[in-house]
């Protein structure tokens, strides 16, 4: 018997988005609200490592690591390896221009049928010429599709975003349809 | 999941990544791997093991002769501790240095420490040849100021180092004072490249040279700076005389030092402290002695003046006549403890700390990552570097403070990658 969670569309995060969305401090609450089966790739486990943590008043800032064994425990995300020749080789043929974390989920997404979740200019770029049946996501997507479906509360939003850009030192570029709601989402306190 | 599952929907779409694995030289990929296996101080044995295959597999796969299966090298890279990136880079490959600079050590060295040779050796290829993948990523040259070789060779080594340090202060520039910003220097007004590594801890700086790359020096991170400086000078100084034999530098290895050493070694006293400024200096401060010898006090402040250590700057004096031979001896035997007379005199520390990669270096990268060269990934990579780490680098060079009409200071953003109008 499945369960709903394994009905959804599959989602691989690149460590560029695992980054940003463990920076909101609501990883757990998005991953359960989107209607996605997220996952990510070993890679991205060992690449996405810490968030800025800012310290109190003068202190210069802390580092809060990423947490992902506790996202797999509670069923949120699964970690996925390449399996078979095809996929391995895929895999080493993207890290010819990727990293190995983006290469992994670029090959793993190909092959499963997944969606990837990146904000890389690259990763896009490859993605889009080698494999156009995979659609691509970005923060902005992940993080405009909660305040909907999660219905958060302006603030709550803001300060999400807020810390996105100061624990993980991420703005949309300025070419991102949403980044006006980013921008205009930000000044809601 | 089988292979056949995957089959279905991947075949259709990646073909053309099949043809970039084709495009991978089998010699170029099998020295990379034995490499790295040898700074992971790993057996050919082992790693057949590893994927279930003779020894010989591993020979054939080395020297290119026959080629790897993607999962064998996805399994190798693991096994070896490095990136699938470093094995199936794109551009053109270059010229190894790290086998040179190892067998340039003779006697060998015991076990440990040629374990973390292979480790530095490698390292400092790997940074060497990501620079010259940088600069063609954005299209830019290190520009160079190579003079011919001089000689070095002669009746007297050491003559020959401060003649050349003469000749080439003359050539850059540079008059007879301090050189506080060497290893800029050096980078910008030269073209060497200069990184700042954890090497072994005998070891204290390495040089390479090939025609692609041009003079390559890395200086042990772990040394102190004054230290550090001096050994940058040497490595500049075997550069001068002999760029094509490559050099791994030790700490009091050898006891009786051939005459290139001698030459590097005299080259790098003379270069930091040139002969004609030190003299008016010292002579200043006999004037204000009423003509006597200077104070352990007065070497300490002239070598901060100079950057370089106290130890450096007597013997040095000693060499100049300026001092009685034995006097940095006599004043060791004496107790005398440098970092306390630095203190108590409260002399301002130098930077001790100095990126492990040239400015300019992180320049290029982030030149090449706004230009959509380099995934986010590879541009920490580059940066030697995680992710946030990568992200905080890059903003703080790509922003600048500008101060506006009212007198606030706002941090403006920096388009790298565009031409100038």
């Amino acid at each position: 018997m499945t369960s709903h969670r394994e009905q959804l569309p599959l989602l691989l995060l690149d460590a560029c988005c695992l980054l940003n969305l463990f920076a909101t401090r609501h990883i757990e609450h998005i991953l359960r609200t989107l209607q996605h089966r997220f996952a990510i790739a070993v890679a991205v486990k060992t690449e996405a490592r810490w968030v800025f943590e800012p310290g109190e008043g003068e202190d210069p800032p802390d580092r809060e690591s990423v947490d992902v064994e506790s996202l797999a425990t509670a069923g949120l995300l699964d970690l996925l390896s390449p399996e078979t020749d095809r996929e391995n080789e895929d895999y080493v043929a993207f890290a010819v221009v990727l990293d190995d974390g983006e290469a992994m989920t670029a090959a793993l997404a190909v092959h499963r049928g997944a969606q990837v979740a990146t904000d890389d200019r690259v990763a896009r770029r490859e993605l889009r010429a080698r494999a156009p049946q995979v659609a691509i996501l970005s923060t902005s997507e992940l993080l405009h599709a909660w305040s909907n479906e999660g219905h958060i509360e302006p603030p709550v939003l803001a300060q999400a975003l807020r810390d996105v850009r100061t624990r993980a030192r991420f703005l949309p570029p300025t070419s991102d349809p949403l980044r006006a709601w980013w921008d205009a989402a930000c000044e809601n306190s | 999941m089988t292979d056949h599952d995957s089959d279905e929907l991947g075949t259709r779409d990646t073909a053309g990544l099949l043809d970039v694995l084709r495009r991978i030289d089998p010699r170029a990929l099998g020295q990379r791997l034995q490499e790295a296996r040898k700074a992971r101080g790993r057996t050919q044995q082992e790693a057949a093991d590893q994927l279930d295959a003779a020894r010989t597999t591993i020979v054939a796969i080395e020297k290119g002769e026959r080629p790897i299966r993607p999962s064998e090298l996805v399994r190798l890279a693991a096994f070896y501790g490095r990136t699938l990136g470093e094995f199936v880079r794109d551009g053109q490959p270059v010229e190894a240095f790290a086998v040179q600079l190892r067998a340039s050590l003779a006697p060998g060295p015991d076990s440990a420490t040629e374990q973390q040779l292979a480790e530095c050796t490698l390292e400092f290829q790997l940074l060497c040849e990501d620079y010259l993948e940088l600069e063609r990523l954005t299209g830019s040259t290190l520009p160079r100021r190579y003079p011919p070789q001089y000689p070095s060779t002669g009746p007297n080594p050491e003559l020959a180092g401060e003649d050349v340090a003469v000749s080439e202060r003359n050539r850059l520039g540079l008059g007879d004072g301090p050189l506080l910003n060497l290893r800029e220097l050096l980078e910008n007004d030269v073209g060497l490249r200069v990184f700042v590594l954890d090497l072994a801890p005998k070891v204290s700086a390495m040089f390479a040279y090939t025609e692609q790359l041009g003079g390559c020096v890395a200086v042990n991170r772990k040394h102190p700076a004054d230290r550090r400086r001096m050994s940058l000078a040497h490595e500049f100084g075997h550069f001068l005389s002999k760029r094509y034999t490559p050099e791994v530098a030790f700490l009091g290895r050898v006891r009786r030092r051939p005459d290139l050493e001698r030459f590097a070694d005299a080259f790098a006293r003379a270069f930091l402290l040139p002969a004609t400024g030190l003299q008016r200096r010292f002579h200043e401060l006999q004037r204000s002695r009423d003509g006597g010898l200077p104070t352990p006090a007065d070497l300490c402040m002239l070598a901060h003046f100079y950057f370089v250590s106290v130890e450096g700057l007597a013997v040095r004096l000693e060499e100049l006549r300026l001092l009685p031979t034995g006097t940095w001896d006599r004043l060791k035997n004496a107790g005398f403890r440098v970092r306390e007379a630095q203190a108590l005199l409260g002399l301002p520390a130098h930077p001790e700390e100095e990126p492990q990669l040239p400015l300019r270096y992180q320049y290029l990268a982030v030149e090449a990552y706004q230009r959509g060269e380099l995934s986010e990934g590879r541009f920490a990579r580059y940066l030697r570097a995680d992710r946030i780490e990568a992200r905080r680098i890059a903003a703080s060079l790509v922003t600048r403070p500008e101060m506006d009409d009212e007198g606030a200071v706002r941090a403006l953003p920096l388009d790298l990658s565009g031409a100038l109008a």
